[in-house]
């Protein structure tokens, strides 16, 4: 499959009250046409912000450097008029909460419309047709009746299908998506990831799907990044990262999660410690303080992202990885 | 005799110029010292409400709570009865639930001062010391802000703070859903090894399924005000006996890199106003027959300690799939 988005040697900064804080710091990754790109990692492992710089939406002062080639242009690089016509027409963007990515004070059918007759010039009667047929494949109930309606008429699921709606109604070539389901009960995010996986088998999305849930990925991704302190730390295809994970925080993360055929009573597996925040300065590789395995190399140089015969990357020198399991934690 | 004993509870809140709504439409559910009971249930379904009504923060319209042997009282304006402190109540949001202009210490202490459980400063500090590395923190957080810590870290400073109390009995509303997975695994590891180890009853009310199905003893399911089913959480698990259970089972996604996709449960939890006649299921529920949406089933035992509301449970009869039944004879 041919790359459609590249992304090397990513560095995002913000401005913080004491100075810069490095937020992303040296992120690769590539999405391939028509797959689902699972990133994973813990809140402040900079999943977020990585998608928001491509599309330029982060907060003033902040300082992005490396390269996100799309369709030939440096994504990183556009600005004004060049960045308004790749976001929201090639690169569509769904968010957490659907709660408060609609506008309140707007119908469906003009949150739908209002892209198409920006982006496209499209005739009011077509740009409607195309809202309906839209709905009609996010499987809303009576489409036409959904233009009238205003968000808050519509429950956290419902609101999710529409808000993938509105990223998809200029036919993008990428939809980011950051946490859809995380919001949602388990039974609704059900619904939304047979939805995601459906729109990518018919239409031929590619998708970045950013998200902590590995069970959500496990169901859906192709390929699988995982994250940690502002650093890729693995990729690979789906069932090598979950079934024989390389690096040891994707290990520990896999060990943390309950298990459906323990015996009852046991306590869960987990990492020892806390994920750093941006503040912290750690030497060498991020994980170090956390790992089981930690050598001397590790506190003090940065674990260079290999690729092993295999095809799998990661950033780790301990190979191969002990099998033993994670302590447990009280 | 439970320790915590829900009988038939059931909570309806009035609207002004709108119909009520009865949140809580008769949900039994009984807790024992040193066990861990899980409720689960989509948004919507009542849970918190019945968290609230079991501690007394929202007073029964119907049914009874009984602590102890004996009715709680609900929160008024008076003071409660000395013995209800044992009864402690942890929230879902450790950045809300703890003042964030108070030191940790004085948050914690405040259980101790009130009830009389220390003598001195002196003893008091020390009970403090004593909660936080139950709770595994360092003594020294006591002189801290909550601003200072990490969302896994406040959960258990208010864990602690409710320990201060010398409860028998804690209610958990979503304790873990605002915090990371890495941090989610510890306060499950703690929960439980407090239940044990401090002899405490946990009432921990989640939409997380995976989570209760590793800490729960016994776990029961929520849907639109009712408990449609409780069992041993193993069991519950393996074999759902209602299909509401099973649905929400099936819609776990599962880490096993084989890109199985979670089974969609179609339709949405009904207005809780306006719930639908006969059982509250029967309008999502793939095994509908003419008789659900007419009688309403009652919640019966169907094996030892398993009890389900489906009319395709037959009670004393050995235990089936549910995709293997057929419709019983209409009666």
């Amino acid at each position: 499959m041919t790359p459609i988005l590249e992304v090397e040697g990513l560095r995002v900064q913000l401005q913080g009250r004491r100075g810069r804080v490095t937020v992303v710091d040296g992120a690769d990754f590539t999405l391939r046409e028509g797959e689902i790109l699972g990133v994973a990692g813990e809140s402040g492992s900079g999943k977020t912000l990585s998608m928001l710089s491509l599309l330029g939406l982060l907060p003033a002062g902040a300082v992005v450097e490396g390269r996100a080639m799309f369709g030939g242009q440096d994504l990183l690089a556009l600005q004004g008029r060049a960045l308004r016509d790749v976001r929201g027409a090639q690169i569509g963007m769904v968010f957490q909460d659907p709660m408060t990515s609609l506008h309140p004070m707007v119908t469906i059918g003009r949150a739908l419309t209002e892209h198409l007759r920006f982006h496209t010039k499209m005739k009011k009667a077509e740009a409607r047709r195309r809202a309906i047929e839209l709905l009609e494949e996010v499987r809303m109930p009576d489409p036409e009746g959904c233009l009238r309606a205003y968000p808050h008429q519509f429950s956290g699921g419902m609101r999710q299908r529409l808000a993938i709606a509105v990223a998809l109604v200029c036919k993008p070539k990428i939809l980011i998506a950051d946490e859809p389901t995380t919001a949602l009960d388990v039974t609704v995010q059900a619904g939304i990831v047979r939805l995601l996986d459906r729109l990518r088998r018919e239409t031929g999305l590619s998708v970045l799907m950013i998200t902590h849930d590995l069970g959500v990925l496990s169901a859906i991704a192709d390929r699988i990044s995982v994250m940690y302190a502002g650093r890729v730390i693995e990729t690979g295809v789906k069932r090598d990262i979950l079934r024989a994970p390389r690096h040891p925080y994707t290990a520990g993360l896999l060990d943390a999660l309950p298990h459906p055929e323990a015996p009852a009573d046991t306590p869960l597996l987990t990492i020892a410690g806390a994920p750093p925040s941006a503040n912290d300065v750690i030497s060498g590789c991020k994980f170090h303080p956390r790992c089981r395995f930690a050598q001397d190399s590790c506190r003090t140089e940065v674990p260079s992202f290999v690729t092993a015969a295999d095809g799998r990357e990661f950033a780790c020198p301990v190979d191969p990885l002990p099998a033993t399991r994670a302590e447990v934690v009280r | 005799m439970s320790l915590l004993e829900l009988d038939a509870v059931e909570v309806e809140y009035t609207r002004r110029g709108r119909s009520s709504v009865r949140a809580v439409a008769g949900a039994t559910l009984s807790l024992e010292r040193g066990q861990v009971v899980g409720l689960v249930g989509e948004s919507g379904c009542g849970k918190s409400t019945l968290a609230r009504a079991a501690v007394g923060l929202v007073a029964p319209t119907g049914g009874a709570v009984r602590f102890d042997g004996e009715t709680l009282t609900p929160l008024t304006r008076r003071a409660r009865p000395r013995r209800e402190a044992k009864l402690q109540l942890v929230f879902q949001d450790p950045y809300s639930s703890l003042n964030p202009r108070r030191r940790i210490g004085v948050q914690i202490a405040d259980g101790l001062t009130i009830l009389g459980l220390v003598a001195s400063p002196a003893a008091r500090d020390a009970r403090v010391a004593e909660l936080l590395s139950q709770v595994g923190m360092a003594a020294d957080a006591a002189d801290r802000f909550p601003h200072e810590f990490s969302g896994g870290q406040r959960q258990r400073i208010a864990i602690a703070r409710a320990l201060a109390a010398e409860p028998s009995a804690i209610v958990l509303d979503e304790p873990l859903s605002s915090l990371d997975a890495s941090a989610q695994a510890q306060i499950a590891n703690l929960l439980v090894g407090l239940a044990r180890d401090l002899d405490i009853g946990m009432l921990l009310i989640s939409h997380d399924l995976a989570i209760v199905r590793q800490v729960a003893d016994v776990v029961s399911v929520m849907y639109l005000g009712v408990i449609v089913e409780s069992g041993k959480t193993g069991e519950v698990w393996n074999q759902p006996l209602h299909p509401y259970s099973e649905a929400l089972i099936g819609a776990v996604p599962k880490v096993d890199g084989t890109g199985t996709l979670p089974a969609a449960l179609p339709g949405e939890v009904p207005d809780p106003a306006n719930p639908p006649t006969g059982c509250r299921f029967h309008p999502r529920c793939p095994y509908a027959m003419d008789r659900c949406r007419v009688d309403e089933p009652p919640l019966v035992a169907v094996a030892d300690e398993r009890v389900s509301a489906c009319w395709l449970n037959r009670p004393g009869a050995p235990i089936v799939p549910l995709t293997e039944r057929s419709a019983p004879a209409a009666t």
